[in-house]
């Protein structure tokens, strides 16, 4: 197992372009363990791709920590970072070709990827069993124009394997391919988690990729809206004591609604109740 | 023994035209240095944003500010090094067809230190450039090198290295446009201002074309808008205007500094020359070389006289012409001046009175002419006559005026060819008076009516006058306080001779003088100005020769010319014949041709001509940067235009918007390039040396050829525009819906 942990803790993100300023996340906690395969959902615009560049060190956190293993990215220097991105993190750009030298085959793609690695006296695999793993040796001297979407994805998922990283982020590595050569990647990427210990953060937005991970993070208005595992959606209490409603109670529970919490009668089960009131009105609600 | 040789003079010659060929060739190379530097960086520019994927990569991948520059520099320096070789071997090929086809004899091979210095001062400034290039894409941050579209900028705002060399440049330009710049910096200034001029409308280009496009739109202009629109956000809009701006500068300077430099060696060749052809003539026998111009070109207009007096010590020379023909034959730098000043010129309308014979009687009638000395004691007062035969003039004493009454005075005279009478005088003992009135008449010619002479007043001679009362008789009064010889001018040997002074001369009228064809100072009356007489030193007067010649002779050194019209060698055999006959011969012949050909052949021209290549090759140069503009981004542009086919808009709407993508940016970059290009030649001309040596009457004009530079920028226009416009339409074919599915 080679795998990283990766940790945030009130993670904060500013966008600044000509003059205006945009929060894309604010205050983010997130833990992911070493070794876990973790999806990260969420609507279009809510954060999901800027924690993705925090987590590979691309983007420069405005506010808050972020953790990959030992190292605190927001305190590294420039050198750290690329040898964080040469041995232990690599990130997988969203479409397949934005990851790849298009006038390399896979092969020399892969052997392109680890050469600040190897420089660096990292004992790696020949490209060859990279390629092996993804199931892509095949087509490993093929040039790139010849690969269907599906194997240019594989192909982008061993150049990411290439320096075996502790983390693998990942961005959308399905979204332009039809449901075959979508499950094909994700079983490899299954297959790396598996077998090699990668830590991978995946984000997507395709339900059934959502389904297919042990646990899904959604990020919502710049926060940790909510967590699923194995099928069960729950709400996150973040470190600070805030708990974001999931959508469909926020349905109902309209702003300026006041809320209890309720010990349940049997302590042993240490479960609260929420009761909510309508503003002004003592008793009643709904649970 | 001491030994006199040409050499040292010939040895200093050579030494002083190569120090001017080490100013006008750097002037023009420095201009295509830098315009080849600044496309080299375009171009690295366009490829190292072509990489900025592989950059990107090659940083996500953990290698570094140092990997991704190694990455870069692995692929671009051996190329642009290896650039040096081809370079080189052109530029051996350009000395030999300098050597084989420009310059006059055999000139060697040489392969000096400078040369192999300039090699690697190129190698030096490419690698130079490429690792600035490189180094800027490298250190950009991953997260701008990983945006899948580069940052645009579609406001006004110059970068950081874009604003050091326009303030740098812009220093340098202003230093030399003030004077306080030299050396070889100077040489580049013309290069440096469309340089700066190119970069800053680069930058205002983007905000005014999206803000004419957006107006365009507004208007329901779709295609034109669009057009405007793609080209305000295209990066290579501002690179072409900037390319654009400096090749066609360098085009319309390298034309003005040509054809200036061409135009003020033909007006030096004609100043000197004076005209197409001009024989010198042995002798002073001017009389009968008129004879024979006569003969050979009887209306005067192939050839004329022209007499070149100059004075015993110091002072202005004299030219005698035939006024209608030197003006027709002569060449004058700069334009002949107007008709109207040679007017001013003309003889007087009246005839001279001629008398024929070996003898000639004059009866004085009446006399009371007598002459008085200082003490009172009476003294015999002389008559005589001026008399001028063949040039030459008689000083002709008739006789004595002994006693008041009638004489008759005869004398013996060389006239048998006929002589005019020039003056009446009288003549006594120095200091003596002479006073008193007599009648004259001839039988042998007309000495009436009074009007044919000029009447002397003056305080020191006193009152000579003349009446009559009839055609054949003439009455004189004389009233002199003390002259030896007191003499009645006949009118048609003018007493004041109208000359055309230098421009920058102001005579006093009370004591101008001429040098006259006798080399005696004659008074003269400044009746008009002339910037420059032709082959004439700047200090020089011009007469009329048939004024001149009345009742004068022709001094001994006077230098007697001939003028043609044209280079007549028929017309020159005729005269030359016809000389013969009169035992004069012709020392020198010169030619327009000759004397312009003495100018072209030297280092000065030589150096110049590279002007023309200059010109040609950076038309040539920028056209290689729009191509190379297109084929870098041609995917992207293709792209955009299949999205509009998508769209619905027509073929044909399509191939127009490709093709006005780049258009305005061409015209944009001609017609401030062709304003640098007039306004750096100004600047710049002034310190090229335009001749070996610099000629004795200066005709230096440096005014703008607008003409060639007009030229030039319509050239440029067409050239680029046509290369545009081929290579717009060129896109629109390839615009093809399967541009938007193409992902590699």
């Amino acid at each position: 197992m080679n795998g990283l942990l990766v940790s945030t803790r009130g993670l904060v993100h500013i966008y600044r372009s000509e003059g205006h300023e945009v929060a894309a996340l604010s205050g983010v906690a997130l833990d992911v363990a070493v070794g876990e395969m973790v999806g990260l959902l969420g609507p279009s615009g809510a954060g999901k791709s800027t924690l993705l560049n925090l987590l590979a060190g691309v983007f420069r956190a405005s506010a808050g920590k972020v953790f990959i293993g030992p190292l605190e990215l927001s305190a590294a220097t420039p050198r750290q970072l690329d040898e964080m991105r040469a041995n232990d993190v690599s990130l997988m750009l969203q479409g397949a070709s934005r990851n790849l030298l298009p006038y390399f085959t896979p092969h020399e793609n892969v052997r392109f990827a680890q050469g600040a690695a190897r420089r660096a006296g990292k004992d790696l695999p020949e490209p060859g069993d990279v390629l092996a793993t993804v199931g892509l040796e095949a087509n490993a001297h093929r040039p790139l124009s010849e690969l269907t979407p599906g194997h240019l994805q594989l192909a982008a998922l061993a150049v990411a394997m290439a320096p075996r990283p502790g983390v693998l982020l990942a961005d959308e590595p399905t979204s332009q391919l039809d449901h075959p050569a979508r499950d094909l990647v994700l079983e490899r990427m299954s297959a790396v988690n598996r077998e090699l210990g990668t830590t991978i953060v995946l984000v997507t937005h395709d339900p059934d990729v959502a389904a297919y991970l042990p646990r899904t993070i959604t990020i919502r208005d710049g926060r940790v809206g909510g967590e699923g595992r194995s099928g069960e959606e729950y709400a996150v209490v973040t470190p600070d004591g805030f708990l974001p409603l999931p959508l469909h109670v926020r349905e109902h529970l309209h702003p300026g609604t006041l809320v209890r919490f309720h010990r349940s009668e049997d302590e042993a089960d240490g479960q609260y109740v929420l009761i909510a009131e309508e503003a002004g009105h003592e008793g009643g609600g709904d649970e | 023994m001491h030994v006199l040789s040409g050499l040292p003079d010939l040895a200093q010659d050579i030494r002083d035209q190569t120090d001017q060929s080490r100013v006008t060739v750097p002037l023009l190379m420095a201009q295509l240095g830098l315009l080849a530097v600044v496309v080299l960086w375009l171009v690295l520019l366009a490829a190292t944003e072509q990489r900025r994927p592989e950059v990107a990569l090659a940083r996500l991948r953990g290698r570094g500010r140092r990997g991704a520059r190694a990455l870069l520099l692995g692929e671009l320096l051996p190329v642009a090094l290896v650039g040096v070789v081809p370079g080189f071997a052109a530029a051996l090929l350009g000395s030999w067809l300098a050597r084989t086809v420009l310059l006059p004899g055999t000139a060697p091979f040489e392969l000096r230190l400078p040369v192999l210095a300039a090699v690697v001062l190129a190698a030096v400034v490419l690698a130079l450039v490429t690792v600035v290039a490189v180094v800027r894409i490298a250190r950009e941050p991953v997260e701008t090198l990983l945006r899948r579209v580069p940052p645009r900028h579609t406001r006004w705002g110059l970068g950081a290295a874009d604003a050091l060399v326009v303030a740098g440049a812009g220093t340098l330009v202003v230093a030399f446009a003030t004077g306080n710049l030299d050396g070889p910096i100077a040489l580049a200034a013309p290069g440096l201002l469309a340089i700066v001029v190119g970069l800053v409308i680069a930058h205002l280009t983007s905000p005014t074309a999206s803000i004419l496009g957006r107006r365009l739109l507004r208007r329901g202009r779709v295609r034109a808008g669009v057009s405007v629109l793609d080209a305000a956000r295209s990066p290579a809009t501002r690179r072409i205007v900037a390319v654009v701006t400096l090749a066609s500068a360098l085009a319309v300077f390298s034309a003005d500094a040509y054809v200036v430099g061409d135009r003020n060696r033909a007006s030096a060749a004609e100043q000197e020359a004076g005209a197409a052809m001009v024989a010198d003539v042995s002798g002073n026998n001017l009389a009968d070389l008129r004879q024979a111009l006569d003969e050979v070109d009887p209306d005067g207009r192939k050839a004329t006289p022209v007499v070149r007096i100059r004075p015993s010590g110091s002072g202005p020379s004299t030219v005698a012409v035939v006024p209608d023909a030197f003006r027709s034959i002569a060449v004058f730098p700069g334009g002949a001046p107007p008709a109207s000043l040679w007017d001013a010129l003309a003889v007087p309308d009246v005839q001279p009175i001629v008398v024929t014979g070996s003898e000639i009687t004059v009866q004085v009638e009446g006399s009371t002419l007598e002459s008085r000395r200082i003490g009172g004691e009476p003294n015999p007062v002389t008559l005589g006559l001026d008399l001028v035969r063949a040039g030459e003039t008689l000083h002709t004493t008739l006789g004595q005026l002994e006693t008041p009454g009638d004489h008759r005075l005869t004398k013996d005279v060389s006239c048998t060819d006929g002589c005019y009478v020039t003056g009446i005088w009288v003549g006594t003992l120095p200091g003596a008076t002479i006073d008193g009135t007599a009648l004259l008449r001839s039988d042998q010619f007309d000495l009436g009516p009074a009007d044919q002479w000029v009447d002397v007043h003056d305080r020191e001679n006193g009152r000579f006058e003349a009446k009559s009362s009839g055609p054949d008789r003439l009455h004189i009064t004389v009233d002199s306080p003390g002259t030896t010889v007191f003499t009645l001018p006949q009118v048609w040997v003018p007493t004041t001779v109208p000359a055309l002074v230098p421009g920058s001369g102001d005579p006093d009228p009370e004591t101008f003088t001429v040098v006259g064809l006798d080399g005696e100072d004659r008074s003269a009356d400044a009746v008009g100005t002339l910037d420059r007489v032709p082959a004439s030193a700047p200090d020089t007067n011009v007469v009329n020769l048939d004024l001149v010649e009345r009742g004068s002779g022709v001094a001994p050194l006077t230098q007697i010319e001939v003028w043609f019209a044209d280079d007549d060698p028929v017309l020159l055999q005729d005269l030359t014949t016809a000389l013969d006959e009169r035992g004069i011969a012709l020392s020198d012949v010169t030619t327009l041709d000759d004397v312009r050909a003495s100018y072209d052949d030297s280092v000065a021209a030589w150096s110049l001509q590279l002007s023309g290549l200059v010109g040609v090759v950076s038309l040539l140069i920028a056209l290689l940067v729009l191509l190379v503009s297109a084929i870098s981004n041609w995917r992207f542009r293709t792209r955009d235009l299949a999205a509009l086919r998508m769209g619905g808009v027509p073929r044909r709407s399509i191939r127009s918007m490709a093709v006005a993508g780049q258009l305005p940016a061409v015209l944009v970059g001609v017609a401030a390039g062709s304003l640098c290009g007039v306004y750096g030649a100004q600047l710049a001309l002034p310190i090229v040396p335009l001749f070996a040596t610099a000629p004795e009457v200066s005709t230096l004009d440096l005014d703008t050829a607008w003409a060639a530079t007009l030229g030039a920028g319509v050239l440029a226009l067409v050239v680029l525009g046509v290369g545009a416009s081929l290579i717009g339409r060129a896109l629109a074919r390839r615009s093809d819906l399967r541009r938007l599915r193409e992902t590699l």
